[in-house]
């Protein structure tokens, strides 16, 4: 194994007891069924997390939980041989080893992964001390800060009855190590808040959800922008009141900045992940190179977006991030790609690879998936609609990648009538198919943004936060679900 | 240090709670192994094999608490983690409603079933033996028909858990629990369209899953009976869904129904007991006392006793799901908290005959989105299925939506089937309503 720097030994000795001979002695223990082509890694994780939920006046949880384990993995070609336990010591790992090579009995030789072989070292969170609390009076302060929050929430409007406010915190510790001779370790932070809210009004209620978190400090967590997002969620709530349920029929969409965000997410991004267009399931199999959307869009991930939710020093592979430009201009580029998946098409790793937790395998996410910015002002944008929606606040998606069609989930609109935004509508599922809906982009507006720092992707039973964005963009022909 | 039993650690944990100052506590922990195998195109993909260890302690100083969960095992770590909490208790506001049962609320340790959830069967199944179902299950789902091309995976999994609750009032309780899978997905093709399809079958007893032909079967067919599907125009139609998606409309009732959904007044069923909440034809059962059963419970939290419930008998709401805390916070009684083994009761018709009543309608078979809302009850989903015509399903119908209200689509119920089948814990028949808006071209 390559020299390591004494910071990573080092680190590896006080979270893990472990050195890193430890780890190569069990990487080798593992490929010494002496297949060519065949891929090992060894992955640790430790994880502090707390959370403190507050709702109407009462502490309803101060809980933490700690989560440390590890797992090894041996690829060969297209087969894998994975096993964890929830103990990280030599001897749990050796055990480890041991299970996953056992399925490499059935094994034929095979070509081994690359990696990105490349040295780059990223500094992407700006931390210097764990987010979760170190001592009570910090736990005291979060618990009064949650009371706050709430405050704020029920002083907008006497028609909130119920508040639920949860401030919640993580610091994890990551080893990736594998038989390329790379061994990366990576801290991560994760900080936020949440608020929800019942608004109630003759008969008639109303819920809200609104939350901020990402890859940042102790500070991240402050009463002002807690308080901006405690009133955000009490001013939907009651906006929802007054809102009526949409007329069905298709329609032309102008979706909002930034948290209409997960439109990307849903109607392209999972479509672009490596593993389904390996195995040929996604609507985008084999397109490369095509026009799959209209010129106007260009879509990214980007992994190593300083401070973002859905940033990573390292993915879970240990592979550096990277900014990967999935769509340029409407033709489709290239897909996102753990080693796994690059390996089996025959191209370079894109920094993709990411677990939920030790206790997963690796498998192509997202990260920071964006649509670039483009020329029109979402002024005009809106303004150029004769009769369609404004979607103001996103609730979220679900994809079919095989068969491209998703759906989203519209907690508050407007409807657009000769250029203007008129009634408020709430509830309504807007649906389409991924390849077909990228084409009828129209508009691209001027202000690109990032959504707020709630995104949680689910994959094969594993949720993983990432961040999603858009400028405002206008859509047409969407179907939009409502009630007549 | 040698490995402590379940229990014994549970008693270390009390008694270590104890001189920490903690008035009450509880304490959870449970081990588990599991396996499973994966294949693709006739071979083998991956295995996987995971061993975890948890512990989940709460305490109490009088109505204040903090918890904390993790993996520790040695008598050090977990003094560590109780001073921790018991710490963080000591600064936590009061909650009124917290706080564990009176000793008379909970069961003896000798009133506790044996529910029978642990195959000892499991432990026998070889890698081979799981291989081999996956790849059955798989090569089933090619030869049922040609358009059924691309795989999915077949795939065995299974899981063997052991666990202990203990309280600081005298309850203590261990259980023993397995499950085990066969799951099959496959993609079928025809010109530029592409449709999944995928089938499984979940069961505590190895014997009592169904057979990997059957399953790989039923996988191509859901695939090709969605090809060459079409759009249909908006319209307000008669609706019959199939019993899955009856199943999970049961399951949305279920989630309005809970205590923590009613505190917080997120529920379209809040102040509704005694009211009519669904056809009068309509009862909904649940029975945490089944054995073998996916859902089968012997004691609900903290060593309260579980029972049969009727939660809408002839359509009127009888009782909600209450947990401990919530039954507090509405000042009502707990009654063994959330759902266990749930069901809409059967009917006589069957779904053929069900489907032959409608004209012009809609047969749900899958949504898709989270578009359920439990603090209005409105529902708006994707959609797909099959169009019925003449009562016939005519064609496969996809790129729609379907949107209305959970409350008035359950009162509006017109036909309950006879095809009840309990393969899940919570299960129901195919259902008809009278009417959902469809918005489509």
């Amino acid at each position: 194994m390559t020299l390591l720097s004494a910071t990573i030994d080092h680190d590896l000795r006080r979270e893990f007891r472990l050195t890193s001979a430890d780890i190569e002695s069990v990487i080798s223990d593992v490929l010494a069924v002496r297949t060519p082509g065949a891929f090992a890694q060894v992955y640790l994780q430790k994880k502090r997390s707390e959370s403190f939920t507050w709702e109407n006046g009462l502490l309803l949880a101060a809980s933490s939980s700690s989560v440390n384990g590890c797992h090894v993995r041996v690829v060969n070609g297209d087969q894998t041989g994975f096993a964890s336990s929830d103990e990280s010591s030599l001897t749990s790992l050796r055990r480890c080893a041991k299970k996953a090579r056992k399925s490499l009995q059935f094994a034929e030789p095979a070509v081994a992964p690359k990696d990105m072989a490349i040295d780059i070292r990223h500094d992407l969170y700006p931390v210097i001390r764990p987010t979760i609390s170190l001592n009570d009076a910090e736990r005291c302060e979060r618990i009064a800060m949650c009371a706050a929050i709430e405050k704020a929430a029920r002083d907008y409007d006497p028609r909130i009855v119920n508040v639920k406010v949860s401030i919640f915190a993580s610091d994890e510790y990551v080893v990736a190590a594998n038989s390329l001779d790379n061994l990366v370790f990576d801290k991560r932070p994760m900080i936020g808040f949440s608020v929800s809210c019942v608004a109630e009004e003759d008969g008639r209620r109303e819920q809200s959800y609104k939350a901020s978190a990402t890859r940042a400090g102790h500070a991240f967590v402050q009463l002002e922008k807690a308080r901006e997002c405690a009133v955000a969620s009490a001013k939907i709530a009651v906006t929802l009141l007054s809102a009526q349920r949409i007329k069905p029929g298709v329609m032309d969409i102008v979706f909002s900045n930034g948290g209409s965000g997960v439109v990307v997410h849903e109607a392209i991004g999972h479509g672009l992940e490596g593993d389904f267009n390996r195995k040929k399931t996604s609507a985008f199999a084999g397109r490369v190179g095509q026009q799959v959307a209209s010129p106007l869009v260009t879509i990214i991930d980007d992994g190593s977006m300083f401070g973002e939710r859905g940033s990573l020093n390292y993915d879970d592979e240990g592979q550096p991030t990277k900014k990967t430009v999935l769509i340029e201009n409407g033709i489709l580029k290239g897909y996102m790609h753990d080693m796994v998946s690059a390996n089996a098409m025959g191209v370079v790793p894109t920094g993709n690879g990411r677990v939920e937790d030790y206790s997963n395998q690796q498998l192509p996410r997202m990260t920071n998936t964006y649509m670039a910015g483009g020329e029109s002002t979402p002024e005009d944008i809106i303004a150029e609609v004769k009769y369609g929606l404004y979607v103001s606040d996103m609730g979220g998606g679900m994809v079919d990648i095989t068969s491209g069609d998703f759906v989203y989930d519209v907690t508050l609109g407007y409807l657009i009538e000769d250029g203007k935004l008129t009634t408020p509508v709430k509830g309504a599922a807007l649906i389409g198919n991924g390849p077909e809906a990228l084409k009828q982009v129209v508009r691209v507006g001027n202000d690109p943004s990032l959504d707020s720092g709630t995104a949680v992707c689910t994959k094969g039973g594993q949720a993983v936060p990432v961040r999603c964005g858009m400028p405002t963009i206008r859509i047409n022909n969407v179907t939009v679900g409502g009630a007549e | 240090m040698s490995k402590l039993k379940l229990e014994e650690i549970a008693a270390f944990v009390l008694e270590v709670a104890k001189k920490a100052g903690a008035t009450d506590c509880f304490v959870s922990i449970g081990e588990s192994t599991d396996f499973g195998v994966k294949v693709r195109d006739g071979k083998f993909e991956g295995s996987e094999d995971n061993d975890s260890f948890g512990v989940s302690f709460t305490a109490y100083i009088g109505k204040q608490s903090a918890s904390e969960s993790g993996h520790k095992r040695t008598r050090t770590e977990l003094r560590e983690l109780v001073e921790r909490v018991v710490s963080t208790a000591r600064l936590s506001p009061p909650d009124q409603y917290k706080g564990l049962p009176d000793a008379d609320q909970m069961l003896s340790a000798r009133d506790v079933r044996d529910l029978d959830q642990l195959d000892p069967g499991l432990v026998k199944v070889t890698r081979k033996k799981a291989t081999e179902l996956a790849l059955r299950a798989e090569a089933a789902a090619f030869a049922f028909d040609p358009r059924a091309k691309i795989s999915n995976g077949g795939s065995y999994a299974q899981a063997r858990n052991n666990s202990v609750y203990a309280n600081s009032r005298g309850f203590m309780a261990s259980s023993k629990s397995g499950w085990c899978r066969i799951g099959v997905g496959v993609v079928a093709v025809s010109g530029d369209e592409k449709q999944t399809g995928g089938w499984g079958s979940a069961k505590r007893y190895f014997e009592e899953l169904d057979t990997p032909e059957n399953l790989g079967r039923l996988a191509a067919q859901e695939a090709v009976e969605k090809l060459n599907g079409r759009r249909v125009k908006s319209q307000v139609v008669p609706m019959v869904v199939s019993r899955h998606m009856a199943a999970s409309f049961l399951g949305y009732f279920a989630q309005a129904a809970s205590g923590s959904k009613l505190y917080t007044r997120q529920s379209f069923l809040l102040d509704k007991i005694g009211k009519l909440v669904a056809h009068p034809d309509i009862s909904i059962i649940d029975n945490p006392h089944v054995p073998r059963a996916l859902g089968s419970r012997a004691w609900a939290d903290h060593g309260m006793p579980t029972a049969p419930r009727d939660i809408v008998k002839n359509g009127v709401l009888q009782n909600y799901f209450l947990d401990l805390y919530s039954s507090r916070r509405l000042g009502v009684k707990p009654n063994g908290g959330s759902s266990s083994n749930l069901c809409i009761v059967a009917g006589t018709l069957s779904p053929e005959e069900i489907i032959a009543s409608v004209d012009n309608g809609l047969f749900l078979e899958e949504v898709s989105g989270h578009g359920f809302n439990s603090t209005n009850g409105n529902i708006s989903f994707s959609a797909s299925g099959q169009w019925i015509e003449k009562g016939k399903k005519a064609f496969p119908v996809n790129g729609i939506t379907i949107a209305g209200n959970l409350l008035e689509l359950f009162q509006s119920i017109e036909a309950i089937g006879n095809d009840l089948i309990w393969d899940s814990s919570t299960v129901a028949p195919t259902l008809k309503f009278k009417s959902i808006a469809v918005a489509g071209e």
